[in-house]
């Protein structure tokens, strides 16, 4: 274990953290690669000012003052936890697929699935990093990335490499668990995990976060659409409000290929999701789905940039945020259309309902066109429950509490109930999620 | 049996007096028609009567089976036997009108001490009934009225009137923006659950409607006041002669 200062952050010595064997090797030829690309992720992160705050555009409505990050630290122990009891109330572990675990950020294969199977390799970061020089190019060079990235960078820890092999006939589901565990009880915890997908075929990434104790996830993926490749994506966040995380990523799309993603955070104390798609290739496409609740000075931050670099790519994004009682809602979301790329179309809506006076919701749409033969629209409504609609329940009978909870699940019910992407149980499991979080806000919930 | 006592009822919203006195009795067995020009205080005699909060009830009282109506929650009153069908009926999308239509009964059975009905249980009645309104297997699993056509929503709030078997039921110009066809199966319905255990107070501007649900009593509403109460013939009068009568007595009394 070793503390992380989050201003003075020193390259970590390399018996401290994992990729040893790694390490040795290179050392063997005279060059650390990793080294390299930490102490790079570290300028990068110290260039930018170190932990964003407001002064920064894009941090402007998100603050990570009150998590007090200097005090985090990050324990890094490969092993750990060799059995572990699943909480059976997380219903996205019964969906049917092989699981794959991150303990603290480090692959635990003891607690995972086969690493392979038809179409599907899955191998820990320094295992890929090992053998497999082209996976460094996968990696964005840490001089472009944002802060908290590039302190993921500086902290190269482990993470997941999976390879969808292109293999139409099926959809492969992998579902990844990142286990934030927290043995020290004076000071939370930060892991600073990565990913990277790469999909061939048709492939299907089910993603969800689970804490024991308070921490922070700063995750970075890369996702990788090749060619008339599919990959949909599900990420679920509904831990409790001691954990927090900063997921990163980054979509590229190639020619014909579809990238689909639903994000769907009903839990977690502080969350911000940074997207970064790149329709990179004509035809590529990109769906976004987003349901979040926030309440009890809960945030949830949800910031997108969409990049249409070629011609007659398309973009579909859909949000929709429940707050009350001190939770802040953010949504930014930026469709940039580059001069190439003639006849695309990005469309983007982001909807709030505000349930009591300290409620809050930000929301900045940004449109930046550079071509002339484009369709790009965005939309963004809050506003507060219907008063005649909730008559009109209780004048059926409904008690007001009731008649409440139908009404958030009516507002949420086009994303929650309308996004399937085909997988079985999809719309049960993301239901159940917010109405986990309803009972818990409504005193006696009158469930049908 | 008296069921719906009103006394000299005075409501007003935002400070602006709405109704000025309304005096009616409304015994078990019998259905009566309010009629009225525009802005005569029909709608918000029934709103007020079904619990909508924003109305100031200033004076007066109305006892419902004996007890304080006035002192009862909208949904207390509905689970207690009071119905509204709404003149615009609302849209609630991703909740399908069999399973809002579960909870309003399960809701009511849960008040009365009953155990409450299971899903196939209540798919079968509610099949049942739905058949008899002309609405089929598909709309009650859509959306409950989102897209339905003006005919369609007031189907569907006869559908739940049947299916909460109400003591006391207000249709609140239920026959607007309806269909002759759609009419005869809303006036079926009410029809249907006549009896004498049962109160029914139409709201109307037309006659038409009056010509299928056949009242015991007609009243005239206008300017906040009863001006004038009878039995089905003044209906008649009423199409013929339009309210300009009672609203020029009503003035006159004003004046007076």
């Amino acid at each position: 274990m070793l503390t992380t200062s989050f201003k003075k952050c020193a390259v970590p010595s390399e018996d401290s953290l994992p990729f040893l064997q790694l390490w040795k090797e290179d050392k063997k030829n005279k060059s650390s690669w990793v080294a390299e690309f930490r102490r790079k992720g570290y300028a990068r992160y110290s260039i930018l000012g170190g932990i964003p705050t407001s002064k920064i555009e894009s941090w402007k409505y998100t603050s990570l003052k009150k998590l007090d990050l200097i005090s985090y630290k990050q324990e890094i122990e490969k092993g750990i936890l060799s059995s572990f009891l699943w909480p059976s109330q997380d219903g996205l572990l019964t969906i049917p697929g092989p699981q794959f675990v991150l303990v603290n950020g480090c692959f635990a294969p003891q607690l995972s699935s086969s690493p392979l199977s038809d179409g599907l390799i899955v191998q820990s970061l320094e295992e890929a990093l090992r053998y497999d020089e082209s996976i460094k190019e996968r990696l964005l060079s840490p001089e472009r990335l944002p802060a908290m990235a590039a302190l993921n960078a500086a902290w190269l820890g482990d993470g997941l490499v999976v390879r969808f092999k292109a293999n139409p006939a099926e959809n492969n589901i992998v579902h990844v668990v990142f286990v934030s565990t927290n043995t020290n009880e004076k000071s939370p915890n930060v892991t600073h995990p990565c990913i990277i997908v790469i999909v061939e075929g048709r492939a299907t990434l089910i993603e969800s976060h689970m804490g024991m104790g308070a921490a922070l996830t700063n995750m970075v993926s890369y996702l990788y659409v090749e060619p008339n490749a599919t990959l949909t994506h599900v990420r679920a966040q509904s831990g409790l409000s001691e954990n927090h995380a900063i997921c990163s990523s980054t979509a590229t799309v190639a020619s014909k290929g579809l990238y689909q993603c639903f994000v769907l955070t009903t839990g977690l104390g502080l969350v911000r999701n940074e997207l970064t798609v790149t329709l990179a290739e004509p035809e590529a496409e990109c769906r976004l789905y987003g349901a979040y609740t926030a309440d009890s000075n809960r945030h949830v931050d949800n910031t997108i940039v969409m990049n249409h670099i070629a011609p007659a790519t398309t973009s579909r994004q859909i949000f929709k945020g429940v707050l009350a009682d001190g939770g802040r809602g953010v949504f930014q979301g930026r469709i940039s259309i580059h001069p190439q790329a003639q006849k695309s179309d990005g469309h983007q809506i982001h909807r709030a309902l505000l349930l009591s006076p300290g409620a809050e919701a930000y929301c900045k749409p940004e449109l930046e066109i550079s071509a002339d033969n484009v369709k790009c629209t965005h939309g963004a409504t809050a506003g507060e429950l219907d008063e005649e609609i909730l008559f009109y329940l209780r004048a059926r009978g409904l008690d007001a509490e009731t008649a409440r909870a139908l009404l958030i699940e009516s507002f949420l019910s086009d994303v929650v109930n309308g996004v399937s992407f085909g997988i079985p149980r999809l719309p049960d499991v993301t239901r159940a999620m917010v109405s986990v979080w309803l009972a818990g806000r409504v005193p006696k919930p009158e469930r049908f | 049996m008296t069921c719906i006592e009103i006394r000299d009822l005075h409501a007003c919203i935002d400070g602006m007096p709405l109704l000025k006195g309304v005096t009616l009795s409304l015994a078990a067995g019998e259905v009566h028609a309010i009629m009225g020009p525009n802005g005569a205080g029909k709608s918000t005699l029934a709103h007020i009567l079904a619990g909508r909060p924003g109305y100031e009830v200033t004076s007066g009282t109305i006892r419902y089976d004996g007890r304080d109506l006035l002192i009862m929650t909208p949904e207390e009153r509905a689970r207690t036997g009071v119905f509204l069908a709404f003149q615009y009926p609302v849209e609630i999308p991703g909740v399908s009108t069999a399973t809002f239509l579960k909870t309003a009964v399960n809701a009511q059975r849960r008040f009365c001490g009953k155990t409450e009905i299971d899903a196939i249980q209540f798919s079968k009645i509610i099949q049942e009934k739905a058949e008899k309104f002309g609405m089929n297997h598909d709309m009650l699993r859509r959306s409950l009225n989102v897209g339905f056509s003006g005919g369609e929503k007031k189907r569907t709030e006869i559908l739940q009137m049947a299916m909460l078997e109400p003591r006391f039921v207000m249709l609140d110009e239920t026959d607007s923006g309806l269909d002759i066809d759609s009419l005869k199966i809303v006036a079926s319905g009410v029809n249907a659950l006549r009896s004498n255990e049962r109160v029914f107070l139409v709201i109307t501007h037309y006659q038409r409607l009056l010509e299928y649900i056949v009242p015991d009593y007609v009243h005239v509403l206008a300017e906040g006041r009863i001006v004038c109460s009878g039995n089905k013939e003044l209906a008649f009068e009423l199409e013929e002669r339009g309210y300009a009568p009672f609203m020029t007595n009503e003035t006159t009394n004003e004046a007076s």
